[in-house]
């Protein structure tokens, strides 16, 4: 019994057989393609032949526009670029072969998107749904490969997927709650009791609160933006790349918050941790260390900071 | 049949067998723990060092470029299943084997390989535990190699520590059920209690009402960026927007079907239905009044949240917080149930736990009682630590 589980890549490469189709009858020698992963985009090179003989034969090259796909470059065989020869004419990117300059190879570079399915049938991406943590950091595993390399060194004598992203979440508010001081928690107890009073139709409960709550802001000034500032800047990239490593293949990239709503206080943080794939190299296996010890002592002394000014 | 080939039943070994499988090299670098490298360098497997009950797990199979082979044989316990292939271009798969015939193999390629992706059925009952995977190598030539790579599994354990028998209400002191819980084993877990009095869930809790208002403005697309303004000094509500925004919803509150709609969601308290169910025109000015005053006060509250749900390193408390009830005998039994799971959404079995509450009140004798659970401690002396280099067999 035969086990076919992956989609079929085939769906995927569909268009770019389109594209190479196309471009059959100049008889292309190389054929790279680069996939840029995150941005969705992919790149495809063909070194091209138009010798004389083709030229008096066919007077244009005609390319049905496929998939949103541009041509985004053209080089003779000593590299120079030739710009403006292609134009758009009824769905269909045209080139005049008298406008050619002398040359037989040239090089051509197209450019579109790929959609998230094929990119899925592409790589296969697994990183650690649950953190392994020592006293000082926690470490997760990040694997990603190329899925059917045959289909791809099928069509492509060169290939490379860029910024493949194995994408990790960090609960970041876990680490907050660890940390909020207890001044804090008094405080918020205040509130909660003023708000719950503000439910009921008991004046006096609604009085006494209220009086706690005053006296409390009397002892003490504390200003939740600021704290929530504090908060906003200790999940900020730029700070949380003090706390964060990855292995030698992998690279870290944005850091989002996928949680909006929660925007006052992430809930996780997303960090991107990207890789590169080629047929030679076409599995990255390795770790993300976030040191949360050191990340955790951050978070108190800036915590600590907001109350002492007060 | 080679015994290495022998259909593996067990998915647990055995304790004198696990020390057995132990004997794989001494850990020097990290690497090591994972990649495992037979001595003739023939096959080499790649598999990650921990994964939860259920998880995905790639197991990668590295051949040696030279090297022709007939098939590569991988045997997976009957706990283990096969999700997915990667880079087999021909196999054969019966109930609990796979046999590779081809994968795909170039001179461009600089590692010959393919994959399996495979995961485990069910959660086991062990903390950690480590399914043999069994790979038998056949050579063109006729020689073969047998190969064991270890799928390591661990999962969360929850238990009671301390919940008292009994809990009395009394005239003067709040009442609260204080719960003492220990954690086990690996992974994060979220926390969900419930509380029934002869199978009606009394218990409550999670969202404040405040927290359901204003998800409830998110859902009706009241609450956007407008609403909160970035600014160098934090985040500041923009007053205006607000007040557009609770125009609005007493608008809404005035159209019956919303209501209704708001009523019938079961994500809602007891407390909010309540409190939607009373909400006149005096109510919500009162409640505006508070809310407007005090919005630096739900920013605050989020931050209390934080603390109430951050049990533990490991543990996070999805929802329950208290149970709402009428108390109308003096003996009532309240049936605890404490429910978890890991962060592949595995549940395991509930804590159980029956606690009895004896009403001595005599003066203030309300039938509605709202009584808090109060966690108060979760031991994590029993969590594991870096996994990764844990030797599987010493544990048991």
């Amino acid at each position: 019994m035969d086990l076919s589980f992956s989609a079929s890549p085939e769906s995927v490469l569909g268009w770019f057989e389109k594209i190479q189709g196309y471009f059959k009858d100049f008889r292309p020698e190389t054929r790279t393609m680069t996939i840029n992963y995150s941005r969705k985009t992919s790149t495809i090179g063909l070194a091209l032949k138009i010798d004389e003989g083709f030229r008096k034969n066919h007077n244009k090259i005609k390319i049905p526009v496929y998939k949103g796909f541009r041509i985004s470059r053209m080089q003779d065989a000593v590299f120079h670029e030739i710009k403006n020869l292609w134009f758009l004419d009824n769905n269909e990117w045209v080139l005049d072969t008298k406008t050619l300059p002398p040359s037989d190879g040239f090089f051509i570079e197209l450019e579109g998107n790929v959609e998230d399915g094929s990119l899925r049938d592409l790589v296969h991406i697994k990183p650690a749904t649950n953190r392994d943590s020592t006293e000082d950091y926690d470490r997760y595993w990040l694997d990603s490969c190329i899925k059917n390399p045959r289909l791809l060194e099928a069509v492509w004598t060169e290939l490379q997927i860029d910024e493949v992203d194995v994408g990790v979440l960090i609960d970041v508010d876990k680490l907050f709650g660890l940390k909020v001081p207890q001044e804090i928690k008094d405080k918020t107890e205040t509130i909660q009791n003023y708000l719950k009073a503000g439910k009921t139709m008991d004046r006096q409960l609604m009085f006494n609160t209220a009086r706690e709550y005053r006296k409390q802001e009397r002892e003490s000034h504390f200003n939740p933006n600021e704290f929530l500032q504090v908060i906003q800047r200790l999940t900020a990239r730029t700070t949380l790349l003090d706390y964060l490593s990855v292995e030698n293949r992998y690279s870290i990239g944005d850091i989002e918050h996928p949680t909006k709503y929660e925007g006052i206080i992430p809930r996780d943080v997303k960090v991107q941790t990207l890789t590169t794939l080629t047929l030679h190299d076409p599995q990255s296996i390795g770790f993300l260390t976030f040191k949360r010890q050191a990340y955790l002592d951050k978070i108190k002394s800036e915590f600590d900071t907001v109350i002492k000014k007060e | 049949m080679h015994t290495l080939l022998s259909k593996n039943n067990h998915c647990i070994q055995n304790p004198a067998k696990i020390t057995e499988i132990n004997n794989y090299k001494k850990i020097d670098k990290l690497s090591d723990l994972y990649s495992n490298v037979l001595q003739q360098s023939k096959i080499e497997t790649n598999i990650p060092p921990w994964a939860l009950p259920r998880e995905d797990i790639t197991l990668y199979i590295k051949l040696e470029k030279t090297m022709d082979f007939s098939k590569v044989v991988v045997i997976l316990p009957d706990c283990m299943e096969l999700k997915d292939m990667i880079n087999v271009i021909d196999s054969n798969r019966s109930e609990d084997n796979v046999e590779v015939l081809k994968i795909w193999r170039s001179p461009s390629m600089g590692t010959d390989y393919f994959g399996l992706v495979i995961a485990s059925k069910e959660p086991f009952q062990e903390l950690a535990t480590q399914p043999e995977i069994k790979i038998k190598l056949i050579e063109k030539n006729g020689y073969e190699h047998d190969h064991i790579a270890y799928a390591r599994i661990f999962r969360p354990l929850l238990e009671i520590d301390q919940i008292p028998d009994e809990i009395s209400l009394n005239d003067i002191d709040e009442t609260v059920i204080p719960i003492h819980l220990k954690f086990k084993g690996f992974g994060d877990i979220a926390v969900k209690i419930e509380a029934d009095i002869a199978g009606n869930l009394v218990s409550e809790g999670g969202l404040s009402v405040i927290d359901r208002v204003f998800q409830g403005f998110l859902r009706e697309g009241l609450v956007d960026e407008e609403f909160k303004e970035q600014t160098d000094n934090g985040v500041k509500i923009n007053k205006q927007a607000f007040n557009n925004m609770m125009d609005e919803l007493k608008q809404k509150l005035k159209d019956k079907k919303y209501v209704d709609e708001l009523l019938n969601d079961k994500e809602l308290t007891q407390d909010t239905i309540d409190w939607l169910k009373s909400f006149n025109e005096s109510e919500q000015e009162k409640f505006m009044n508070v809310v407007h005053g005090t919005f630096e006060g739900y920013l605050i509250k989020k931050l209390t949240d934080l603390v109430a749900r951050s049990l533990g390193s490991n543990v996070h408390l999805d929802s329950g917080t208290k149970i709402s009830t009428e108390i109308k005998t003096a003996f009532t039994d309240l049936n605890l149930k404490i429910r978890y799971r890991d962060l592949m959404g595995n549940e395991y079995p509930p804590l159980e736990k029956m606690v009895k509450i004896v009403d001595k009140r005599k003066e203030d004798i309300r039938v509605r009682v709202t009584i808090p659970f109060e966690i108060e401690k979760v031991d994590e002396s029993g969590a594991y630590k870096n996994v990764q280099e844990m030797k599987i067999g010493s544990l048991v």
